[in-house]
């Protein structure tokens, strides 16, 4: 099952933060180390894909009062979700083993 | 002067405020009304009105005094609940409508947590304008999400269809 790159993201995001994996702790943390933040619309519908693929599961968390009583929906990988995510990394390190990068000036 | 108390914060304790003896307030449910007649009111009084409202504002976080009107003698400050600090309910609609409860609970909480962190940070006017942003980038995978379910279900309604 192929990925993209920002489902990659959010799966190693939701592993990196387990378990207090959820919309604003994973955009801030995919924002922290790749540089690029993507938009709570495409979290969710990115997440959305995944949780009917079967790679993620949510369960819902506290409502806190500066959140307008709405809940968290904290998410976490599944057993298929993780295979999938290593084949993804693995198939990207394959291409790129021995390259060598040519034609660009440093 | 006298001292009055002008509201209590969550846990029912009355907050006291002194209001000069010409105000005079009215006490609704959910805020509190408080001016000063245009006869009775001068320069200095409309001063001392604007800096206690703010004193009053900094002693609470779930008390936001407008001042709604100052006329050429007089002031009619009202200071309201947290309704009129809450983010933009139709950018709240907007997200709701395209994604299934839970999620919208989530999308929402999370963009009511960003609003409440940067209304403290940047003031309201700024974190209502990058909620709104936020609202618009989010729409279109949203909406794409939703238009590719619809298709998906429709296919398979099709197929259903024309096996049986």
């Amino acid at each position: 099952m192929e990925l993209t790159t920002l489902e990659q993201h959010l799966l190693l995001a939701i592993i990196g933060l387990h378990p207090n994996a959820y919309g604003v702790s994973i955009q801030d943390h995919i924002k922290d180390r790749t540089g690029r933040e993507p938009s709570t619309g495409s979290i969710y519908a990115s997440l959305d894909r995944l949780e009917e693929k079967g790679f993620v599961k949510s369960r819902q968390g506290e409502a806190t009062r500066e959140r307008g009583g709405k809940r968290k929906l904290y998410f976490t990988i599944t057993a298929p979700g993780q295979r999938a995510l290593r084949e993804s990394l693995q198939a990207i390190n394959s291409l790129s083993h021995g390259l060598r990068w040519k034609g660009a000036a440093v | 002067m006298s001292e009055d108390s002008a509201g209590s914060d969550d846990t029912g304790t009355p907050r006291k405020v002194v209001f000069p003896d010409k105000l005079q307030q009215i006490w609704l449910p959910d805020s509190v009304h408080v001016f000063v007649s245009h006869q009775d009111a001068d320069h200095e009084l409309v001063e001392s009105v604007k800096r206690l409202t703010r004193d009053a504002w900094k002693a609470s976080d779930h008390l936001t005094p407008q001042i709604m009107k100052v006329a050429h003698h007089g002031i009619y400050t009202r200071f309201t609940t947290l309704d009129d600090r809450d983010p933009p309910k139709l950018a709240e609609f907007l997200l709701t409508a395209l994604l299934k409860p839970s999620h919208a609970d989530a999308i929402t909480g999370d963009l009511n947590e960003r609003f409440a962190k940067e209304s403290q940070e940047f003031g309201q006017r700024r974190a209502t304008r990058l909620y709104w942003a936020r609202t618009w980038e989010s729409l279109w995978p949203l909406l794409r999400r939703a238009i590719g379910k619809a298709l998906k279900w429709g296919a398979v309604i099709a197929t259903v269809r024309r096996l049986f």
